[in-house]
């Protein structure tokens, strides 16, 4: 059981790990990328700060090893739902959910149900309640209107 | 034309009014400050619940003594994560006041961050016996302090700046040494207004944020109030009305206060006790619920091919507690056919939830959930009481029920407009 939960935090602490090495990708290969949320954003954003901090401190014991396997497991469902959503621009590319597009390749951009719908050349991409900013909307919706 | 004189008052006089005071740079400021310790109370309330297992002492069960055992083994660093997140929330607040000042008057922000931090300290702090520094003041008693020191800070060292009290350096000197210098004689008039303040204080044997919360003391228990519930549903609502975003603007001063207390509430709680302020930030989002039920009433009674398609774009957003679509849609926005059952929707709103909680029928909200949780999951996860879904349902009922028939009234008010079209 041990084991379980060690395994669970180093999945928890990877998940997050893989969220910030897609940032820092975009950083890396682009120029004019800003970490900009709004508030409702950072709000989702410190929730699932606080649920990671709580899970990776929390000790191991036999007799709380079941909540703290739910709780671990619950938060890196949270880490994905967060990453998956994850919405930043830089001046030639962008960040949307698991995927990196060109800016160039964007052909429309609209919005349904809380939904953002980024059709590309490969495709339609969607994007269910966005973690961004508004210029980050304006900056991929102005993209699709320059095709 | 009635509505069209209205509309000319509100656009030529209410408008910028309201935009003046609103744009105030300590509104402003005060604003954005508040905004800054909102990471913090979120991250902090979910240690304090996960600290404090919401059951009552005599609830048992595999779950209740799984989340007992999980907060008794973790209680040190889950009080320590509580105590960094919302037990501080007044220092944040601090730290994002001097930050918008410092954006606004264009300033350097760490040299004043700096002084205000020491001088929030030097005001607020005072010496343990057995050494150390009591932060007592830091949390839900501190903010209107917090307020105060990083406004007047910032603003004191840029005043003392611009009226030259700083030492010329000769050319020679490097600028990145002579700019700490002029920095640095501006630096020490603020910290000599610091102390005679504190020792003012000192001499009637209080404390800046002692003092300033005696002198909120009525505002505080006035704000926890029906009549204040009322006032703030209408008043947001009614702004709404002619366009403007009630929220933000009522917001601009309520939201100190709401989130005072509600920082006071998450204190009791994690003290052992109960939460005392019925309307405070987490209370806050019951009174904005209007919205789904409008859209639900639109749903059950809509004729017309407007509302009908007014009420599929809604309904999705209204869910998430976003009631743009519907305000602009409907519209809500001088609409003078629906606009008293409107009204009374909200400050039943407020009223229903004040009521439950005043006659202790369900829990005072005391955790921080975003707001665009679905409502009915929301209330729950506020109050840790699923008596507030009940309370929710009826709420819902009662509003949807007022609505209908005003709302068949503008259906067929459109419904006859549609036909008439049609005609032509």
């Amino acid at each position: 059981m041990n084991l379980l939960i060690i395994g669970l935090k180093i999945a928890l602490l990877l998940s997050w790990c893989l969220t910030i090495m897609e940032v820092v990708k975009l950083y890396r290969e682009d120029t004019g990328v800003q970490m900009k949320f709004d508030w409702l954003a950072y709000m989702n954003i410190s929730g699932t700060i606080g649920l990671t901090l709580v899970s990776l401190f929390a000790v191991i014991q036999n007799n709380t090893y079941v909540f703290t396997t739910g709780l671990i497991i619950v938060t890196i469902i949270m880490v994905w739902f967060l990453k998956e959503r994850l919405m930043i621009a830089g001046d030639h590319k962008a960040i949307l959910g698991s995927r990196m597009i060109d800016l160039k390749d964007i052909r429309k951009v609209s919005a349904k149900f809380m939904t953002l719908y980024v059709d590309t050349k490969q495709g339609t991409i969607k994007l269910y309640a966005p973690v961004t900013e508004r210029s980050v909307t304006m900056k991929l919706y102005n993209a699709g209107k320059r095709r | 034309m009635k509505s069209e004189s209205i509309s000319n008052w509100v656009q030529e006089k209410l408008v910028p009014a309201i935009a003046q005071f609103t744009n105030t740079k300590f509104i402003k400021c005060m604003q954005e400050g508040v905004v800054a310790c909102m990471n913090a109370t979120m991250i902090g309330s979910i240690f304090m619940l996960l600290m404090i297992p919401p059951f009552p002492a005599t609830a048992t069960g595999g779950f209740v003594d799984a989340w007992r055992a999980f907060s008794a083994a973790n209680a040190t660093w889950l009080n320590l994560g509580y105590q960094i997140g919302l037990n501080c929330a007044g220092f944040y607040i601090l730290l994002g006041m001097v930050n918008a000042v410092c954006k606004h008057e264009n300033a350097p922000v760490v040299n004043n961050l700096v002084l205000s931090v020491f001088s929030y300290i030097c005001l607020q702090c005072s010496f343990l016996e057995g050494g150390g520094l009591d932060i007592g003041f830091w949390g839900a008693k501190g903010m209107m302090a917090a307020l105060i020191v990083g406004y007047c800070v910032p603003e004191l060292n840029i005043l003392f700046k611009k009226r030259g009290i700083k030492i010329k350096m000769p050319d020679s000197v490097p600028p990145f040494i002579s700019n700490q210098l002029e920095e640095m004689f501006s630096s020490v008039g603020t910290v000599i207004v610091v102390f005679a303040v504190k020792l003012i204080f000192a001499s009637f044997g209080t404390t800046l944020g002692a003092f300033v919360n005696g002198l909120f003391a009525p505002l505080f228990s006035a704000s926890d109030s029906l009549t204040a519930v009322l006032i703030y549903c209408i008043l947001v609502r009614i702004l709404w009305f002619f366009g403007l975003h009630g929220n933000n603007i009522a917001g601009a001063v309520v939201n100190v206060v709401l989130t005072q207390n509600f920082v006071a509430n998450a204190e009791a709680v994690a003290a052992g006790g109960k939460p005392t302020y019925i309307f405070n930030s987490a209370f806050q989002n019951w009174t904005t619920q209007g919205i789904l039920f409008i859209v639900i009433a639109v749903i059950l009674v809509a004729k017309s091919e407007q509302l009908k398609a007014v009420s599929k774009v809604s309904l999705a957003p209204a869910l998430f507690n976003i009631g743009e679509p519907t305000t602009f849609g409907l519209p809500l926005i001088l609409n003078f056919d629906i606009f008293v059952p409107y009204l009374i929707v909200f400050a039943l709103n407020g009223a229903i939830p004040f009521m439950a909680c005043k006659m202790g029928f369900m829990n005072i909200p005391y955790v921080d959930v975003p707001f665009t949780v679905p409502a009915i999951i929301k209330v729950f996860l506020q109050t840790m009481d699923f008596r507030s879904i009940i309370v929710y349902l009826v709420n819902a009922v009662v509003c949807v029920l007022i609505m209908i028939p005003a709302i068949k009234k503008y259906d067929a008010k459109l419904l006859a407009q549609e036909k008439a079209e049609a005609n032509q």
